[in-house]
C-alpha cells in the first residue's frame, strides 16, 4: 500500500464579500481585540450556518470550503469535480499555496507544481526561449534542470521554429502548448492541474492527457486534476472527489462519482436569478439579473426531450453608457465541448435593465446534458464579462423507430431525406 | 489508510509567524530572483530603438536640463563643483532610490496575476527589483566615472576623500530606504488602494527635500534640521564628499540615518510579509 502524500485536515476557507472599503478597520479592530487580546473564537467565522451562498444581506463572509478532510496517496490521480463555485479552485489554490486556509491544515511531502492557468508569468515581450527559463523558475525549477530539459520542452511544445520569437506573436495554441510543456517537464512529486485542457486543439489535448498519464503511471507522480471534461476525468483518474457547496460530499471510484455528479439534482437547473444588483454576479459594466430556460412542452409532457423547443431568456443590468457590444450564447455539452456559439449583432446599449431571448428550436439537440454560458463582448472584440455555466439541462431521447442504440452526434435535426425513384426496374 | 510513514515535509497553515520570512525557500528560489532581474532588463529594452542606451542618455539629458535651469537660470550654487558632475551624481542616486521605491510600492498591482496563480516566496520580487536597479545604477555610475575622469584630467577642482570607503554602505542605504518605504506603501495599499497613486506625486515632492540639485550649504541654518531628518541626504552627501571632495559628512548624522533606514527597511519587510499572505483574497 502506498503512502499518503497529501493529508488535508479540517480545512476551511472563508472569503469576505462585498465592499472592503467601509467598516474594515472597525471589523479588524474588533476581531483583533476578541481573538488576540481576549482569546475568543473569531466572531467572523460562523461555522454553524449551512448555506454558503444564502441570499441575505447580512452575510458578509462566504465559506468557500468547509471541513474538508482528504488524503491522497502517492502515485494516485485524483479527480476533483463539482459545479462552478463548489470550491474546487479554492482547494487547488490552497494546495498550491497561492492562498492560505482560514482554518485547518494541509500537510505532505514533495514538491508541488500547480498549473492553475498555463502561461503564468510569461512575459509578452520575451522570446519563447527566455520564457521557458522564466516560467520554469517561477514554477520552482533550477537552472540546471531547465537546461537539461530544454530540448524536450521545445519538442513537446512543437514551437521549434518560433523559439526565438517574442511570445506575444504566438498564436494562442502555441502559447498554451509551450506553457504546458514547461509545466509538464517539471517533475514534481505532486502536480495540481486546473482546467488546462479547456484550451488547445484536440490533438494537443490528447498529448497532454497522455503526458499526465505517463507522469502518474510510469513516474509514480501524484496528480490532482480538476476539469469539467468528464471524459478526461474518466480517462485519467482512479478516484474522484465530489465537491458541493464547499463540502466534500462524495469520494470514490471514478465511474460511480461521475454518475452521481451527473445525476445529482443540480444537473437540471433551468433558472437562476438575483434579487438586486448588489448581489448579482458580474462586474462594473454588466450585472446578471436572471437567466431562464423555458421549455415549450407539448401536451402532457413534463421533461425536455429532443422535440422540445426551448427559449432562453436573460436579463441583465448594463451600467455603462453607450455600450457597444454583442452578446453571445454558448451551449456546451456536459463534457465541455462547445456545441454552438451564437452571437447577437453589434448593438449599442444604454444603461438600464435589458432582456434578451433566444430560441433553440425543437428537433435540434440530441439527447444529453448541456449547459449554457453567456458572454458579453464589447465592440465585438473585448470580453466584458463571461457568465459561465449558468443553466444546466438534460434533453431526453424520443424516437419513433425501433432502434435502441445511442443516437450519434450532438445535434439531431430532422432534416427530411428525400427519395426519388430513378429507375422503376433494374434491368440486370 | 492514513498511515504516514514519511514525515511531512511541508505544512500549509492559516498564517505564518511575524518573523517567518521563509529564508530557506528564498534561497531555493535564488534562480528565480536572477531570472526576474534578467527579465526586467531584457523586457524594458525590447522594441526600443536605442535599447540600453537610454540608461545612459536619461541621466545625461536630465543633467543637461538641470544645468540650464538650476545652474544658469536659477543660479543655484553647486559648491564650486563642476555642475555636470554635481547633478549627474545626484540624479543617478536619486534614480536608484526612487525606482526602488516605486517598483516596490507597485508590487501588488504589477504582480497580482502571478500571485494569483503560482506560489514562490514573495520576498523574491522586491529583492529582484533592488538588484535590477542596482545594475542600472552600476551602468549609470560607469557613465559618471567616465565624465569624472575627463574632468579630473582636465584639472577640475575635485578630489577623492577617505569617505569614498563608505560609498557601498551609502548605496545600500539608498536602496534599502527605497525598498522599505515602497514595501510599507505596498502593504498599506492592499487596504487603501489610492495610496499607490500618491507615489509619483510624493516622490516629486520628496526630491525637493533631498539635495539632488542643490548643495546643503545653501540652506539657511534654521531649516537645516529638515534636511537632516532625511536619511537620503546622508547617502547623497557621502557620495559627494567621497568623490568630489565637497559635501557634508558627520559620523553621527551618517549612523543615525543608517539606523533609520534599517528600521524602516525591517518594518517594510515585516509588513510586506504579512500583507502578502492575504493579498490574493483582497485584490
Amino acid at each position: 500500500m502506498s503512502d499518503t502524500i497529501i493529508n488535508i485536515e479540517n480545512l476551511h476557507k472563508i472569503y469576505r464579500l462585498g465592499n472592503f472599503g467601509t467598516g474594515t478597520l472597525k471589523d479588524d479592530l474588533t476581531r483583533w481585540w476578541l481573538v488576540k487580546v481576549k482569546g475568543q473564537e473569531d466572531p467572523f467565522i460562523d461555522l454553524s450556518s449551512q448555506n454558503i451562498r444564502e441570499q441575505s444581506k447580512d452575510i458578509k463572509y462566504v465559506k468557500a470550503l468547509e471541513d474538508i478532510n482528504l488524503s491522497v496517496k502517492e502515485g494516485e490521480v485524483l479527480g476533483i469535480v463539482g459545479r462552478n463555485g463548489a470550491g474546487k479552485s479554492t482547494l487547488l489554490k490552497i494546495l498550491s499555496r497561492v492562498t492560505l486556509p482560514t482554518k485547518g491544515s494541509v500537510s505532505g511531502y514533495g514538491r508541488i507544481a500547480s498549473l492553475l492557468e498555463v502561461g503564468t508569468g510569461f512575459h509578452q515581450d520575451l522570446t519563447g526561449r527566455e520564457n521557458i527559463f522564466l516560467n520554469g523558475h517561477i514554477l520552482g525549477m533550477r537552472k540546471k534542470e531547465i537546461r537539461e530539459k530544454f530540448d524536450q520542452i521545445v519538442d513537446f511544445s512543437g514551437v521549434h521554429q518560433y523559439i526565438d520569437t517574442p511570445v506575444k506573436r504566438y498564436s494562442s495554441g502555441m502559447y498554451v502548448r509551450l506553457a504546458f510543456a514547461v509545466a509538464a517537464h517539471l517533475d514534481p512529486e505532486i502536480l495540481v492541474v486546473d482546467e488546462v485542457l479547456a484550451v488547445g486543439d484536440s490533438e494537443f489535448q490528447k498529448k497532454c492527457l497522455g503526458k499526465m498519464r505517463d507522469v502518474s503511471k510510469n513516474q509514480g507522480r501524484t496528480i490532482l486534476f480538476v476539469s469539467h471534461n468528464m471524459q478526461a476525468v474518466k480517462n485519467l483518474c482512479q478516484r474522484v472527489a465530489l465537491l458541493e457547496r464547499g463540502r466534500l460530499t462524495k469520494i470514490g471510484q471514478t465511474d460511480a462519482i461521475i454518475g452521481a455528479y451527473l445525476n445529482s439534482e443540480q444537473s437540471n437547473r433551468l433558472s437562476e436569478s438575483w434579487p438586486n444588483i448588489q448581489e448579482a454576479p458580474g462586474n462594473d459594466a454588466i450585472k446578471i439579473k436572471s437567466l431562464t430556460l423555458h421549455p415549450s412542452y407539448v401536451e402532457g409532457q413534463d421533461h425536455i426531450d429532443i422535440r422540445t423547443p426551448l427559449v432562453f431568456n436573460f436579463q441583465f443590468w448594463n451600467q455603462k453608457q453607450n455600450l457597444k457590444m454583442c452578446i453571445g450564447v454558448h451551449l456546451f455539452s456536459l463534457a465541455g465541448e462547445c456545441i454552438f456559439d451564437v452571437s447577437s449583432p453589434l448593438q449599442t446599449f444604454d444603461t438600464g435593465l435589458v432582456e434578451g431571448s433566444m430560441e433553440i428550436p425543437g428537433n435540434f439537440l440530441n439527447d444529453g446534458s448541456y449547459y449554457l454560458s453567456l458572454i458579453f463582448v464589447e465592440e465585438g472584440t473585448k470580453e466584458l464579462y463571461y457568465h459561465e455555466e449558468s443553466i444546466f439541462f438534460e434533453v431526453e431521447d424520443h424516437r419513433t423507430i425501433g432502434w435502441y442504440g445511442k443516437w450519434m452526434g450532438y445535434v439531431r435535426p430532422s432534416f427530411p431525406i428525400n427519395f426519388q425513384v430513378k429507375e422503376a426496374k433494374l434491368s440486370l | 489508510m492514513d498511515e504516514r510513514s514519511a514525515i511531512p515535509r511541508w505544512k500549509i497553515e492559516p498564517s505564518r509567524k511575524v518573523f517567518d520570512f521563509q529564508l530557506g525557500e528564498f534561497w531555493q528560489y535564488k534562480d528565480l530572483l536572477l531570472q526576474f532581474v534578467r527579465r526586467d532588463f531584457l523586457a524594458s529594452y525590447k522594441q526600443t530603438i536605442l535599447g540600453p542606451a537610454w540608461l545612459v542618455l536619461q541621466p545625461l539629458l536630465t543633467a543637461a536640463m538641470y544645468i540650464v535651469i538650476f545652474s544658469r537660470v536659477a543660479r543655484i550654487s553647486t559648491d564650486e563643483l563642476p555642475p555636470v558632475l554635481f547633478y549627474l551624481l545626484g540624479i543617478i542616486l536619486w534614480n536608484y532610490f526612487s525606482e526602488c521605491l516605486a517598483a516596490c510600492a507597485g508590487i501588488f498591482k504589477d504582480y497580482t496575476e502571478i500571485f494569483n496563480k503560482v506560489y514562490f516566496p514573495r520576498l523574491i520580487v522586491p529583492f529582484s527589483s533592488l538588484f535590477s536597479f542596482l545594475i542600472r545604477f552600476g551602468i549609470q555610475f560607469l557613465l559618471f566615472m567616465v565624465v569624472y575622469l575627463v574632468y579630473l584630467f582636465a584639472g577640475a577642482s575635485i578630489h577623492i576623500t577617505w569617505n569614498v570607503l563608505l560609498l557601498p554602505a551609502a548605496l545600500i542605504m539608498a536602496g534599502m530606504f527605497g525598498m522599505g518605504i515602497g514595501l510599507l506603501i505596498a502593504s498599506a495599499s492592499t487596504k487603501y488602494r489610492d495610496l499607490y497613486n500618491l507615489v509619483g506625486f510624493g516622490l516629486r515632492l520628496y526630491m525637493f527635500a533631498t539635495p539632488v540639485f542643490y548643495p546643503i550649504s545653501i540652506i539657511p541654518d534654521e531649516y537645516k534640521f529638515i534636511i537632516w531628518l532625511n536619511p537620503l541626504t546622508a547617502c547623497i552627501e557621502t557620495f559627494r564628499i567621497g568623490l568630489l571632495g565637497s559635501g557634508y559628512f558627520e559620523w553621527s548624522f551618517f549612523l543615525i540615518s543608517a539606523l533609520t533606514v534599517l528600521i524602516i527597511w525591517i518594518l517594510g519587510v515585516i509588513a510586506y510579509n504579512r500583507a502578502e499572505q492575504n493579498v490574493v483574497d483582497v485584490i
